[in-house]
């Protein structure tokens, strides 16, 4: 279980996250929305351990990775996945060498077991072993989703956090790769932390949905209750309309 | 318009207000920087060393720079030679002291630099670009995911790259430099390539290629650690490589060029001369 207790982060004068607290339950598709720029992606980078909080704890299956030593830290990581936005394989690297990447460092396989389970986790993202020897730059904007999700799952972490996984994707695309967290919480039992404006796909992906706004959780609860609520924040979000209290920058007369 | 009515008291007071902002800024990225070199060689002394990675960017680094750092070089040599030999034949009636000027001032100073302004502009560049990018495409937090030290993967082949390729490339620049200006020596006066050797080498001792050498040790430092900090350092997406990359080169040249006094003098008061 994560747990996230009175969450501070500031950069500068500005405030991004203002005392969040929380816990993400094992097993679960926890989805976080909000608008572009009220500190989702802060929020799992401090989750990850990528970014230190300003004030706060986050506390990982006991270990609370803002306090802990360097060596507990890197062992608590191991636990940890990371899907960035724009994929971020490594553009020098084959997309085998990019799935072996994490498993060579995080986990104690055998070299010869190694290639074995990149073929496995491709296959088990929809990826075909034949795109093993292509470069990042020859996959389209789909293929180098799953293929970075493969390179996370390999080294089987026990928690994935996922930064926008379905922005830029057809809607096609996106209900595949929503379907794939959802399979891979089901098949591997891993539990997941998505940041989303695709109301579509979180809908459809979460177990719990919270909504960040002015750096402060407004709404948590599930996916219908996100639908039903009487919060006139969470509704304008949610149904996407420019009216309502969310003030939307409007520079056209 | 006077000097006064521009420079208002209040616009005096914004322009040192930037220039203290710029201080502060420059003294912060030398710290990292400093940092950033410090941790470098701690993991090249705790021998966390890829040789396939080191000996991809030896072979990036030296291989490929090697037809630009010939082509310079080959090119200076035969001017100092022409400049050399036509000014002492206006000054003595005959072409002296050319072997001996242009060994000295390759060994010492132009194979050093020349292969430094090349190397700055090809590599230092081309590393900033690299991992600039891999900074604002969120590769290097994908590192640290994968339980990947960014320094110990990226930075410490391309500063042994760095360093174990610039001496020598710097040895290539001075051969071939010198036989750029034997090639004109020879067919312009009545000079024999015994000769011009002679004068070339004669004067010269060990410690005149440790001099050009120790140069080069610390112009590759200066080119490694600017381009990996600038390049880890870059952000604002394509614009923000751009300017980085641009400002790699131009703060490698500057720090080469004003450095290199003050190594010559530290390395002359020590008697490497």
């Amino acid at each position: 279980m994560i747990e996230i207790k009175n969450l501070h982060k500031s950069f500068g004068s500005r405030n991004v996250l203002n005392g969040l607290t929380f816990n993400v339950r094992d097993r679960e598709n926890l989805v976080v929305i909000g608008l572009s720029g009220t500190g989702k992606s802060i929020l799992l980078k401090n989750m990850v351990g990528l970014i230190k909080p300003t004030s706060g704890s986050i506390i990982v299956d006991g270990v609370d990775i803002t306090k802990c030593s360097l060596a507990q830290l890197r062992e608590t990581q191991k636990k940890m996945g990371y899907v960035f936005q724009e994929a971020a394989l490594f553009d020098s690297l084959t997309i085998y060498e990019n799935v072996a990447f994490g498993l060579k460092n995080l986990s104690s396989m055998p070299a010869s077991q190694i290639g074995k389970r990149v073929t496995e986790c491709l296959a088990m993202v929809g990826l075909k072993s034949d795109i093993e020897k292509l470069k990042p730059s020859s996959l389209s904007g789909g293929m180098k989703k799953r293929a970075a999700i493969a390179r996370t799952i390999a080294y089987s972490p026990r928690y994935i956090f996922y930064d926008e996984p379905t922005t830029g994707l057809d809607p096609i695309m996106s209900d595949v790769i929503s379907d794939l967290i959802i399979h891979l919480r089901d098949k591997l039992q891993i539990t997941s932390v998505a940041v989303s404006h695709d109301m579509k796909s979180a809908h459809k992906m979460a177990d719990r949905i919270i909504m960040l706004y002015q750096g402060r959780i407004v709404f948590d609860g599930t996916p219908t209750e996100a639908e039903s609520t009487d919060n006139k924040t969470v509704r304008q979000f949610v149904e996407g309309s420019a009216q309502g209290p969310i003030e939307a920058e409007r520079t056209f007369k | 318009m006077s000097l006064d009515e521009v420079f208002t008291a209040a616009q005096e007071k914004r322009l040192f207000k930037h220039f203290l902002k710029k201080l502060s800024e420059n003294i912060e990225g030398l710290g990292i920087a400093s940092s950033m070199a410090i941790e470098t060689f701690g993991w090249i002394f705790r021998g966390a060393i890829s040789i396939s990675n080191t000996v991809y960017q030896m072979v990036e680094m030296g291989w490929r720079s090697l037809p630009i750092v010939a082509l310079t070089s080959f090119s200076v040599g035969m001017v100092i030679a022409l400049q050399v030999g036509t000014a002492t034949t206006n000054m003595f009636n005959e072409p002296i002291f050319i072997g001996m000027i242009m060994g000295f001032s390759l060994v010492l100073e132009l194979g050093p630099i020349i292969t430094a302004v090349i190397v700055a502009g090809r590599v230092g560049a081309a590393i900033t670009a690299e991992l600039g990018t891999m900074k604002v495409t969120e590769q290097i937090d994908a590192l640290y995911t994968l339980g990947t030290n960014p320094v110990k993967y990226l930075a410490v082949p391309r500063f042994l790259g760095c360093i174990l390729m610039f001496p020598l490339l710097t040895a290539i620049a001075n051969v071939i430099g010198m036989t750029g200006g034997l090639l004109v020596t020879i067919n312009s006066w009545d000079v024999t390539p015994e000769q011009f050797l002679s004068d070339s080498i004669d004067l010269m001792s060990m410690k005149t290629f440790f001099h050009g050498f120790i140069k080069a040790f610390f112009f590759a430092l200066i080119i490694a650690v600017v381009a990996c900090h600038k390049g880890l350092n870059a952000s604002g997406g394509a614009e923000g490589v751009g300017k980085a990359t641009t400002s790699s080169v131009m703060m490698s040249l500057v720090l080469i060029i004003t450095s290199d006094y003050f190594l010559t003098l530290a390395l002359v008061s020590f008697g490497i001369k």
